[in-house]
């Protein structure tokens, strides 16, 4: 094996793969081309595609640094092909940015997604408990809905590309966008998703700090107003409000709010399925994993569409969880443990 | 503060006195020594790296302290136009060298220098065609006559 490597990699055996492919983001999109003419294994190391992702994103760095306002991405089969595609077209200014878009900057993600024509909704964890609701929106005020929970004087800015929004009505959106960066980069995710085993599920607790216009997009409801977690401070408390966005058959996988506490989601545009089990039932075909001294989590590597459709199937109707379809306008409101 | 000094004992035993603050251009160094008791006698071992290549990275991280102090010791502030001759220089060495040192910044998790040494392994794939990039890193081509066809189609776009 070792001889392989040496006659494969040459004097490069000397290193790693992980450092090998930190050598190989200090290159062109040509020259990994033609170093993975040179032999199997470098063809092989050239193939990877985070190292393509990767590839892209510098690529798309390099247009904004020659001095586009963002760079455009489309999304082919893979990585790969995306990046070559790159270099085959020639960099022309792209288009700018659609009117309403929305941007997401995050601070320990690479990649992340803005609202999809699909799910997106807002979470916000409290600490409070009572049970079980759908709340229906509705405009006219009384009931709480995501309606009256998105602020309809808020209107996203079109000129400055930090400032990022939830959409005030329920409109539909044409395209997706994966963000990276403040809109550095913008990439169509039209191709990726669907072809995605594990689709890209956005989970932003940063989205406060990251894009503070964001946060005058809504309003807590008055009946969430009480949060305990408050108390400990902007420094102290742990995330508590999330922007969530995802494709079709996306999703978190089986879990429990962290610290018990209870949450209320908003949706503001496609559709979320839920499935529900009370506190002190395990989801079948889940198994737990101790992650504190006073927590359980359902052990992640199954992910909610493993679980639709290898578990699912199979359950009997005693097994089965509590399901309901969220619309958007609708509150959700999960208390803890659920 | 620069009165501290710590000792690096290579894998060979080679030892190299620095001051604390060059010591501290890696953070496994710096942490070392912040962990260190009073009247601890600041020897420490660094036993996956060869005297040759600590050398190296121990004349990298003088220099750069060294630059990074502006106009201290009577000598004139180095402009980054002098830090990068210097660094060009610093990584001109054979590749069996070059490598060493990349494991060792890697390992003492100094990153500049392993920017800087995987920069100049890059700088020697760039604009190189693969029987160049082949010759300069001894590379065996095993593909056989068909993959090789395949290839040379698959890639034709990059020698044009």
């Amino acid at each position: 094996m070792d001889e392989y490597r040496s006659r494969a990699l040459g004097t490069l055996c000397a290193l790693p793969d992980h450092l090998i492919n930190l050598l190989l983001l200090r290159l062109s999109i040509v020259d990994v081309v033609r170093l993975a003419c040179t032999s199997r294994a470098l063809r092989l190391i050239c193939c990877e595609e985070p190292l393509w992702q990767q590839l892209c994103l510098l690529q798309a760095d390099e247009l904004v640094d020659a001095g586009c306002s963002y760079a455009s991405i489309k999304f082919l089969a893979n990585w790969r092909q995306t990046a070559l595609h790159m270099v085959a077209s020639s960099p022309k200014p792209p288009p700018p940015p659609p009117l309403s878009s929305t941007s997401l900057g995050t601070a320990n993600a690479s990649l992340s997604a803005t609202r999809s024509p699909h799910v997106s909704s807002g979470t916000d964890n409290v600490a409070d408990s009572s049970g079980s609701h759908v709340i229906s929106g509705s405009s006219s005020g009384e009931i709480v809905g995501a309606w009256s929970v998105f602020n309809p004087q808020y209107t996203p800015s079109t000129h400055s590309v930090q400032q990022a929004a939830v959409p005030p009505s329920p409109t539909p959106l044409a395209s997706d966008f994966l963000y990276r960066r403040w809109l550095r980069c913008h990439i169509q995710l039209a191709g990726f998703v669907p072809a995605d085993e594990e689709p890209l599920y956005v989970f932003d607790p940063d989205f406060g700090s990251a894009a503070p216009p964001l946060l005058q997009a809504y309003t807590v409801p008055h009946v969430f107003s009480q949060d305990l977690m408050g108390v400990m401070g902007p420094e102290q408390r742990p995330p508590f409000r999330w922007l969530v966005a995802g494709p079709a058959r996306s999703g978190a996988s089986w879990h429990v709010d962290p610290h018990l506490t209870s949450a209320w989601n908003a949706l503001c545009s496609g559709r979320k399925r839920w499935a529900l089990y009370p506190p002190h039932i395990t989801p079948p075909g889940v198994t737990l994993v101790q992650t504190g001294p006073d927590s359980m989590q359902s052990d992640e590597s199954l992910t909610s569409l493993q679980w639709y459709l290898e578990v699912y199937p199979s359950l009997a109707p005693e097994q089965q969880p509590l399901e309901f379809v969220q619309q958007p306008g609708q509150v959700v409101f999960v208390p803890g443990g659920w | 503060m620069g009165a501290i000094k710590v000792t690096l004992i290579a894998s060979d035993h080679q030892s190299f006195e620095v001051d604390v603050d060059v010591a501290s251009e890696s953070p496994i160094f710096r942490e070392r020594v912040e962990n260190a008791d009073p009247g601890d006698d600041m020897h420490i071992p660094v036993p996956s790296v060869t005297g040759d290549v600590l050398a190296k990275v121990v004349e990298y991280c003088q220099y750069h302290v060294a630059a990074k102090k502006k106009g201290a010791d009577d000598e004139a502030s180095k402009s980054d136009d002098d830090v990068k001759a210097w660094d060009a220089q610093f990584v001109n060495v054979d590749q069996n060298l070059l490598f060493d040192i990349i494991l060792a910044a890697n390992y003492l998790d100094i990153k500049s220098l392993l920017d800087l040494t995987c920069q100049a392994v890059a700088q020697l794939i760039k604009g190189k065609t693969p029987a160049e990039i082949c010759k300069t890193f001894n590379i065996k081509n095993e593909f056989t006559p068909e993959e090789e066809e395949e290839i040379r189609r698959e890639n034709q776009w990059t020698f044009d």
